[in-house]
């Protein structure tokens, strides 16, 4: 059973708003404009991606649902080259391909596999899903992409020496690449530590709150947080392997004119 | 056969010109000097000799061979080049030593505990500095036991940048001689300002207004 909020109800909701918003102010904290600019946005944002979705559950169209999908994906590397302060065009490619076979392929398969819906593009689950996967990699991407450009930059001696016995890129960034990955999966890991003692996940909380059985909400969770897990590695790892590539010329060495003109 | 051939080369690095059109031939079982003002190139000069810096122009022979035609990962443990700030990677000395040996394509047996222990020697460190930290050394040890990584690779050429920088005035009047106990390559070209050690090369050369010019021969 769906309980819906009434109007009077999200109203009300807005009051936490203001506790926040007037304590900020009373105290000086000078973050008026971005508590605003935040609620705002996400008010507006969340009320168009409603209106959006309801049209979307009625077209039930494969073309229409790959479309959003790639369009997720477009915005998804978009973000992460903007949040990461590595612009370059190689690498906003890069990223597009990283995080459309990481979550295409995770996607797919639980979606085929996993919960077995026909069709597959059924917009209830395709969106929502596409979304928390879509997300969690982006954050992870980003996570890599950053930790290994500034590396790379601010390890050039090590990378050089290194090189200087014979190393090739690979070899020369290993502790680097590593230390990248490790950084995009932390988020996620530490979330699924803590999931189930310290917190309820937003996902899980939804499902209940909507109505739907513990058992089959932690069902959920349990299998979209290994999915999660899934396309946050594969993605990542699909990125610093590009990356490597872009910022490594072809006698192993950093391309030092990229790593110069993009400091951050 | 001369070691290192040159032939019209230049360097440059961000617009400036680093060396002019230079040609020159390097015959082997030489010990070579090089000085010049700061900020000349002489680092960007020495990359050169193992692809750690592409010239801008001419070409460099190696044994005959010009290097672009050598794959440059094989190239730069014939031609090992060591640089002024010396790096270890740890954890251990011993890790340290056993780097190049480490990369697996390479297929190269690492050398015997034997060999280690005599190249600690020869770099006047005690043996039992295998098990050591590397992170726990100073700044002098830290630069003798690069050297050591370097020659254990049993190079054909050893570039040192700068080799004494970090050594106290006894070891680096005796720094080649150390160098010798280990490995001989077959030609040792090295930067330094300090005299005495510019003495002892068999040639010496100042790299200076984009000229490199021979400084004197040792008598």
């Amino acid at each position: 059973m769906t309980v819906d909020i009434p109007i009077s109800g999200m109203i009300i909701a807005y009051i936490l708003f203001f506790i926040v918003f007037f304590l900020s102010q009373i105290n000086r904290l000078e973050i008026t404009r971005d508590l605003v600019v935040s609620t705002l946005r996400m008010t507006l944002q969340l009320f168009l991606v409603g209106w959006v979705l309801v049209y979307v559950f009625e077209w039930e169209s494969p073309i229409i649902i790959t479309g959003i999908f790639l369009l997720m994906v477009f915005f998804g590397a978009w973000t992460i080259m903007e949040r990461s302060g590595v612009s370059y065009f190689q690498i906003f490619l890069s990223l597009l391909c990283s995080l459309f076979l990481g979550t295409g392929f995770v996607l797919l398969f639980f979606l085929f596999f996993i919960v077995e819906v026909t069709p597959w593009y059924d917009p209830q689950f395709f969106i929502p899903l596409a979304g928390m996967i879509i997300g969690n990699s982006m954050n992870g991407s980003t996570l890599a992409v950053e930790r290994f450009f500034t590396g790379v930059r601010d390890r050039k001696l090590e990378i050089e020496t290194k090189a200087a016995l014979g190393a090739n890129a690979r070899e020369a960034s290993l502790e680097i690449f590593k230390q990248s990955y490790k950084a995009s999966l932390l988020p996620t890991l530490s979330s699924m530590t803590g999931m189930g003692i310290v917190f309820l996940p937003g996902m899980m909380t939804g499902q209940i709150l909507g109505g739907t059985p513990p058992l089959i909400a932690i069902k959920y969770q349990i299998t979209i947080m290994l999915a999660i897990l899934a396309s946050v590695a594969l993605s990542s790892l699909l990125i610093l392997l590009l990356e490597r590539r872009f910022l490594f010329s072809h006698l192993d060495l950093p391309r030092y004119n990229l790593i110069k003109n993009n400091s951050r | 056969m001369s070691i290192f051939k040159m032939q019209e080369v230049s360097i440059i690095i961000e617009d400036r010109t680093i060396l002019e059109k230079t040609s020159l031939e390097i015959p082997p079982d030489n010990i070579i000097g090089i000085s010049g003002p700061s900020g000349a190139g002489k680092t960007t000069f020495l990359k050169i000799f193992n692809r750690l810096w592409e010239p801008a122009t001419g070409e460099i022979f190696f044994e005959g061979k010009p290097i672009t035609s050598i794959e440059h990962t094989l190239l730069r443990r014939e031609v090992v080049l060591l640089f002024q700030e010396p790096l270890l990677f740890g954890p251990r000395v011993k890790d340290d030593l056993l780097f190049p040996f480490s990369l697996p394509r390479f297929k190269q047996n690492p050398p015997a505990r034997s060999m280690l222990e005599k190249a600690l020697q020869a770099m006047s460190l005690p043996v039992s500095y295998l098990g050591k930290n590397s992170s726990e050394l100073s700044g002098g040890e830290k630069q003798r036991i690069a050297i050591a990584r370097s020659l254990l690779l049993q190079p054909k050429v050893l570039l040192l940048d700068e080799p004494t920088s970090a050594l106290d005035q006894e070891l680096s009047d005796s720094l080649l001689d150390c160098i010798f106990q280990i490995h001989t390559p077959r030609l040792v070209m090295f930067i330094s300002h300090d005299p005495k050690l510019l003495q002892q090369a068999d040639v010496h050369y100042r790299l200076q207004n984009h000229q490199l010019k021979k400084g004197g021969i040792k008598k």
